[in-house]
């Protein structure tokens, strides 16, 4: 559909006189703005900005600068290196110097010509990002994990839903990379799921890294954000991918570890095959190691359907036979009986085949003003699975969970694992 | 596994003089204890006061931070005093709201309430997002009155307001929009869309109804608040309809 | 129950939605009228943000199917591109009360764009009448045609497939391998005992893609069919489908050994010129029944069988028959059976198939290296080692960065092995330095590009094929 007339296209209709735009980086109209047969008009182009230009950020800017229906026109992020790098990125596709490079979030998104952020900042700036982008009027597209806490992700949706905003999660993988489990699931070839085993790493650790001194050409406070103070240190803020230690993704203040990140994926994939994406875990079942240490302990999510998940279950993949596997990662099982299937949903295209990929997805909805694959409720939903397994985990315990109060019943001690503190100034 | 207390003399040891970059493997016991303490009252109180004691001056931020961590899974009223002495510290004061917040008895908020009048700055921010995380109605007044305050403490107190959605503080919302402009007006529409969706998970609509109609006649050809005249729209249509949720 | 509590909502909210009389937007809404009437009302707007939130209602509010059909009964009258909109909107709702106004869209439409949203929307919202009329459309031109294809791969229904496969073995003579596909996209299985016949129908387009169906939608029961059909292919090209079809039902299916226990047996029941036809087929396969036939042909003295056995034991799937291969290239004296040979060691030694650990693998990839003739056969195998996702595989091929003759094949190997984290940050330092040579070496940008980022601990998206 036609977009809103109060962001952008107002704005390019009166940025000759600007009055609306005072606080914000000039946007220029160059001959590019113009169109061609190929490109769509300035008008007609989502405005887009990126917070959080590191390693996956990179990837999602160079996957919306190669849209022709996207004008990105700022970046931002609290590294010199990066915001320098997503600026030159940015620069060279347009071949102008157009691109504003910014070191606090809050100034982009007060921009009035973006109508459109992808956040790849740590975990721990999620939620709050993406809230205040909706409070902005941006769309969102945010990288997963979307959830550092299980507080954060209803508040999430309602300020999408609140402002009317498309919010997609950011797993690129869940409708590309699993069709080997999805696709005979959703037909309805294997019948009824029972059981999910998924082999992933675990929860994240405590960061006890020495002080370093901090590196000018970062905005450490900025960094840190909400999340507890503690020295600079680069291993502590490093992007790379590890989970052992050495990265933010290591890390408990910053990132679920290898369970929510890699997990988002396979637990996305696992929780698609099964549709259960609408659904949240009622419990969580923990099971020590063996007392002679032969098998370590694993955990079991079960749903309000009865379908279960483990986690990490010993021997996983030699046991029952399965009736559709993913690599070494996921194993399903079913009852063999065949029943009436349905079509996998798709990413949103205007012809409707669905032959995009999840970047295209969220472009699709933010013109068609629908709900885009991964929707923040559901990656919500789905990010519930691996922060509940951490937490039993963590608490070596059975957990029961309401998903109507969001709380968990009959343990005052897990319900303070929900959520944790903010450091000043940011409130959720 | 029984609790044994002797066994963890050397790892609190360790941890009062324990500091980033040290090793941290000491403190495995303490993590391994605040695990076991569950269910195990006695354990419970050992532990939590240990961890307590190291709040008092002298151990490292680093050591303070721990406790506090700790504090925040197994604390109990006994402990409220000691973390509570760190609110008004610029460098302990997150990692006191860190477990308080969390801290299931009143004692803890009664402590984050009385706090919010002797603390400044970005401190009475952190403090008022604790008590909005705890939703309490009892602070409402105090938090009410600082809409008045400096922008950015009148926005984070518009925002508490907006979690604690009690009538009370959607009253004290609606009381101060009028007057508020910029980011807090955008800060104090938000709350009320909250306090608003509040009232509709209840069926309360026309409750919600009168908000949402409130919000859109304050916003209405203001071309900078188009966006919450819209969101007021969209709740207003959500008040009709049955099948809305937030 | 609806108007019931609208009833009650209007007496309460009436004094808030009396008190307007400005220009806001909210104004348009009349939270006192029916809701599917407030919607309306907003579907009517000419300002997009308005419109944005009714859409938002149809497509996730707004309970139960009379107020699908009071919202599907608006769409007659709206302009074209608020027709798409709408019927997109109606699509997500996904309730089939608005089938019957958007039917009448689609053959009332004037504008192709609008009868394609239509068409969309039917395979969202219809069921096994819908077939009739989409089946229609598929002989429509772009966009309308490729809309209803979609449309017939989603359309939910049990009775959808059975339609469809009575289109693929009667319909309309050109879309009838179109019907096939979209068998195929549908994952009709129950279909496959159609396809078996199609596979030798009179109409070679049916025919080719009834065999690209059945490597999908094949399973143990049509393995008969399947040989049947290989042996009376009269075109290469069909020949390789019907194989290809043979292979990933003996392979990939949910009952690969049983399939393959019925293949032997038509193997063993066929004549001597069926054998030869389907023993290319036999060498895919694998497995020990195969081999005895293999090894049995190799060992014969007619030539012309033992170059039967060696085309059949050089398409074997995995490197079981690694050492037989071994043996078989010090044997021969024939350079043609020899590069036939080290060609296949080449090809299975990395074979990511559990057959061999890792250091065995790299051991044949070693020995394979011994026995090869010539550097082309050389660089392949060097490029082909990245499959073995070790650090000693990695150590393997780096000295053959310095090499002119090998640089480029090495340099894609150490940069496919670096893509791998976990082995990357293992030995960290060594591939850093390793990188650094590809950096200096390769002509192949790509290449270059991996390796900076890998260097920065960063990935890299494989670009998918399409």
């Amino acid at each position: 559909m036609q977009r809103s007339s109060t962001t952008r296209r107002g704005f390019l209709r009166t940025s000759a006189t600007a009055a609306g735009a005072a606080a914000t980086a000039p946007y220029v109209i160059t001959s590019k703005a113009l169109g061609d047969a190929t490109t769509p008009p300035a008008s007609d182009r989502i405005v887009m900005g990126g917070i959080g230009i590191g390693n996956m950020g990179s990837g999602d800017q160079g996957a919306f600068l190669n849209r022709p229906d996207v004008q990105y026109v700022a970046v931002c992020d609290v590294r010199k290196e990066w915001r320098e790098n997503g600026k030159n990125r940015a620069d060279a596709t347009y071949g102008n110097k157009d691109c504003a490079a910014v070191i606090d979030f809050r100034e982009l998104l007060g921009r009035s010509d973006i109508d459109a952020v992808h956040i790849a900042t740590p975990d721990h700036w999620h939620a709050l990002m993406t809230i205040a982008a909706c409070q902005a009027g941006k769309d969102v597209y945010l990288q997963k994990p979307e959830t550092l806490t299980l507080r954060e992700g209803p508040l999430m949706v309602a300020a999408a839903r609140r402002y009317g905003r498309v919010v997609s999660g950011g797993s690129q993988r869940v409708l590309d990379d699993y069709h080997d489990i999805v696709d005979p699931c959703w037909s309805g070839e294997l019948g009824t799921i029972k059981s999910l085993d998924i082999a992933v790493g675990g929860p994240s650790m405590p960061c006890y890294l020495p002080a370093e001194p901090t590196p000018p050409d970062i905005d450490w406070e900025l960094w840190l954000g909400p999340a507890p103070w503690e020295p600079y240190n680069a291993g502590r803020c490093a992007g790379n991918y590890g989970t052992g230690g050495g990265s933010w993704r290591s890390y408990i203040d910053y990132s679920g570890g290898s369970l929510t990140d890699w997990g988002a994926h396979h637990f996305g994939g696992a929780i698609f095959a099964a549709d259960l994406r609408e659904l949240q875990p009622q419990s969580v079942t923990y099971h020590p190691a063996t007392a002679d240490g032969k098998a370590a302990a694993y955990v079991t999510l079960t749903y309000p359907n009865s379908v279960e998940i483990h986690h990490n279950r010993p021997g996983h993949l030699q046991t029952v036979p399965p009736s559709a596997v993913h690599g070494g990662a996921i194993k399903i099982v079913t009852d063999g009986q065949p029943k009436a299937g349905k079509p996998v949903p798709l990413y949103r295209t205007p012809d409707g085949s669905g032959q995009t990929n999840i970047y295209g997805d969220f472009i699709e909805c933010v013109k068609q003003r629908a709900r885009p694959f991964r929707d923040i409720e559901l990656a919500v939903n789905t990010m519930t699975a691996p922060h509940m397994v951490g937490l039993a985990y963590r608490l070596q315990r059975s957990l029961q969970w309401d998903r109507a109060t969001q709380q968990f019943v009959g343990d005052e001690e897990a319900n303070r694992l929900v959520d944790r503190a903010r450091r000043e100034p940011w409130i959720l | 596994m029984a609790y044994d207390p002797a066994s963890l003399d050397a790892p609190f040891k360790a941890l009062a003089a324990f500091d980033w970059g040290h090793d941290a493997a000491p403190l495995a016991a303490i993590d391994a204890a605040v695990i076991a303490a569950h269910g195990d009252a006695a354990a419970r109180d050992d532990v939590e006061k240990r961890l307590a004691a190291i709040l008092a001056p002298g151990p490292t931020r680093a050591a303070k931070e721990y406790a506090c961590r700790k504090l925040s899974m197994i604390g109990t009223a006994a402990c409220v005093p000691a973390v509570a002495g760190l609110l008004g510290d610029a460098d302990n004061s997150h990692m006191a709201r860190f477990a308080l917040e969390r801290i299931a008895d009143p004692e803890a908020v009664a402590a984050l309430r009385a706090a919010l009048g002797a603390v400044s700055g970005p401190l009475k921010i952190g403090v008022m997002s604790s008590l909005a995380s705890r939703r309490d109605a009892a602070s409402v007044p105090a938090i009410a009155a600082l809409l008045k305050a400096d922008q950015a403490t009148a926005v984070a107190a518009a925002k508490a307001l907006g979690a604690i959605q009690s009538p009370e503080a959607a009253e004290a919302l609606a009381g101060a929009a009028g007057a508020a402009g910029g980011p807090l007006a955008a800060a104090i529409a938000d709350a009320r869309f909250e306090c608003a969706e509040a009232l509709l998970r209840q069926n309360r609509r026309a409750e919600a109804a009168a908000i949402y109609k409130a919000v859109a006649t304050a916003a209405a050809g203001k071309p900078e608040s188009r966006l919450i005249e819209l969101s007021a729209t969209r709740g207003l249509v959500a008040c009709a309809d049955t099948l809305a949720a937030f | 129950m609806i108007r019931l509590f609208v009833r009650s909502f209007a007496s309460l909210c009436a004094a808030a939605v009396l008190a307007g009389g400005c220009a806001s937007p909210c104004f348009a809404v009349d939270p006192a009228a029916d809701p599917v009437a407030t919607v309306i009302t907003l579907l009517g707007s000419d300002d997009a943000d308005l419109r944005a939130i009714g859409l938002d209602r149809v497509r996730n509010g707004l309970e139960g199917p009379q107020a699908t059909t009071a919202i599907a009964a608006i769409v007659s009258k709206a302009a074209p591109t608020r027709q798409i909109e709408l019927v997109r909107a109606l699509a997500d709702r996904g309730d089939g009360a608005a089938v019957p106004a958007v039917l009448a869209l689609l053959l009332a439409s004037p504008e192709a764009e609008v009868r394609a949203a239509a068409i969309l929307a039917l395979g969202q919202l219809g069921s096994g009448t819908e077939v009739a009329v989409l089946t229609k459309s598929l002989a429509a031109q772009d966009p309308e045609r490729a809309a209803a294809r979609r449309a017939l791969e989603r359309l939910k229904g049990a009775d959808v497939g059975k339609q469809v496969a009575e289109a693929a073995r009667h319909g309309e003579p050109a879309l009838r391998p179109t019907f096939i596909d979209i068998l195929v996209a549908r994952r009709e299985r129950s279909a496959a005992a159609d396809l078996v016949s199609l596979a030798t129908d009179g109409d070679e387009r049916v025919r080719l893609a009834a065999l690209v169906a059945l490597a999908k939608l094949g399973g143990t029961d049509h393995v008969g069919g399947l040989v049947d059909a290989l042996l009376k292919t009269s075109s290469a090209g069909e020949r390789a489908e019907a194989e290809r079809a043979i292979v990933a039902v003996c392979t990939q299916s949910r009952d690969p050994g049983r399939a393959t226990e019925i293949f032997m047996e038509r193997f063993k029941a066929a004549s001597e010129g069926e054998r030869e036809a389907l023993l290319p087929t036999l060498g895919r396969i694998g497995g020990p029944a195969a081999l005895a036939v293999v090894d049995g042909l190799i060992a014969d003295p007619d030539a012309a069988k033992r170059r039967f056995g060696l085309k059949a034991i050089t398409r074997w799937p995995d490197a079981t028959v690694a050492k037989r291969l071994v043996v078989l290239v010090g044997e021969t004296q024939d350079p043609a059976e020899r590069a036939q040979l080290v060609g296949a060691l080449i090809r299975i030694a990395p074979l990511p198939d559990n057959k061999l650990d890792d250091r065995q693998k790299l051991e044949l990839v070693k020995q394979t290296m011994a026995l090869c003739a010539t550097d082309e056969e050389r660089a392949r195998l060097i490029e082909r080692v990245n499959a073995i996702r070790t650090v000693d595989a990695f150590r393997f091929v780096l000295p053959f960065v310095d090499n002119a003759t090998f640089a480029e094949p090495a340099c894609k190997s150490v940069v496919e092995l670096a893509h791998h984290q976990k082995l990357r940050d293992a030995h960290k330092d060594e591939f850093v330095k390793a990188l650094d040579k590809v950096i200096a070496t390769t002509k192949n940008p790509e290449l270059v590009e991996r390796a900076e980022r890998y260097k920065q601990g960063k990935t890299w998206e494989r670009k998918k094929s399409s």
